[in-house]
């Protein structure tokens, strides 16, 4: 079987709930792997979680979303 | 008083020799120096014809010489004002050329200059809209509604996997 890393970070502790919901979440998208979840507090993410599963980032934390608001009004300001 | 043949024909005879004497001696070379004046005269009138004739000659290719040199003068003047025309007209053109380049160029650095105002005034509009969110996101997130705020992202993140 093979590992699958997924590192999981946000600006305060995860709960096992949210671990294991990653954790069930990423073994049904991934079937035959083990999944090992990986949480990481960084507080320069001020709100919200990213994950980084293989190669891709989903990033959903309030940092994300400043940068995303910045991006946006300085294309269409 | 008797008239006397002999002494006539002898008064006869030596006035015919002295008038053939003086003829021989004196009226001839006379006549003859008469002559040479008279041929140095003509000649002399004739060399002053002709250099009278020559002198107007020279007078007149003087003139000739002078009408040419006129016109080759005016000429030459007139071509010399249409290339200074040409010329000026040709560094007007030039100038006119530089000077409209000189200003399109002071526009667009014009233009470039406040494109780049615009465009810091708008990076630090930004800046400053990014930074009061944050810190407004910072006094009003606190732990419990940062858990509820997981939650409702895992939600959408997770079915995006």
């Amino acid at each position: 079987m093979k590992n699958l890393s997924v590192k999981a970070s946000s600006a305060t502790k995860l709960s096992n709930d949210q671990l294991s919901k990653i954790k069930q979440a990423v073994e049904k998208k991934y079937p035959d792997t083990k999944v090992l979840v990986e949480a990481k507090v960084d507080k320069s993410l001020i709100g919200g979680i990213k994950l980084h599963i293989q190669t891709v980032e989903y990033d959903a934390s309030i940092q994300g979303k400043l940068n995303q608001l910045r991006t946006h009004l300085l294309e269409n300001l | 008083m008797d008239i006397q043949l002999a002494q006539i024909i002898f008064q006869i005879i030596n006035f015919g020799v002295v008038v053939g004497a003086l003829t021989f001696l004196l009226y001839k070379p006379v006549l003859k120096i008469f002559d040479e004046r008279a041929q140095r005269i003509e000649e002399g009138q004739k060399a002053a014809e002709e250099a009278i004739k020559k002198h107007e000659n020279l007078d007149q290719m003087r003139k000739d010489m002078q009408t040419k040199l006129k016109k080759e003068r005016a000429q030459m003047l007139e071509e010399a004002t249409e290339e200074a025309k040409a010329k000026k007209q040709e560094i007007l053109a030039e100038a006119r050329k530089e000077a409209q380049a000189e200003v399109e160029k002071i526009r667009k650095a014009g233009e470039d200059e406040k494109a780049q105002l615009i465009k810091d005034v708008r990076v630090e509009l930004v800046e400053a809209v990014v930074q009061a969110t944050r810190s407004l996101t910072l006094q009003t997130l606190d732990a419990k509604k940062d858990a509820q705020l997981i939650d409702a992202e895992l939600n959408k993140l997770l079915k995006q996997i």
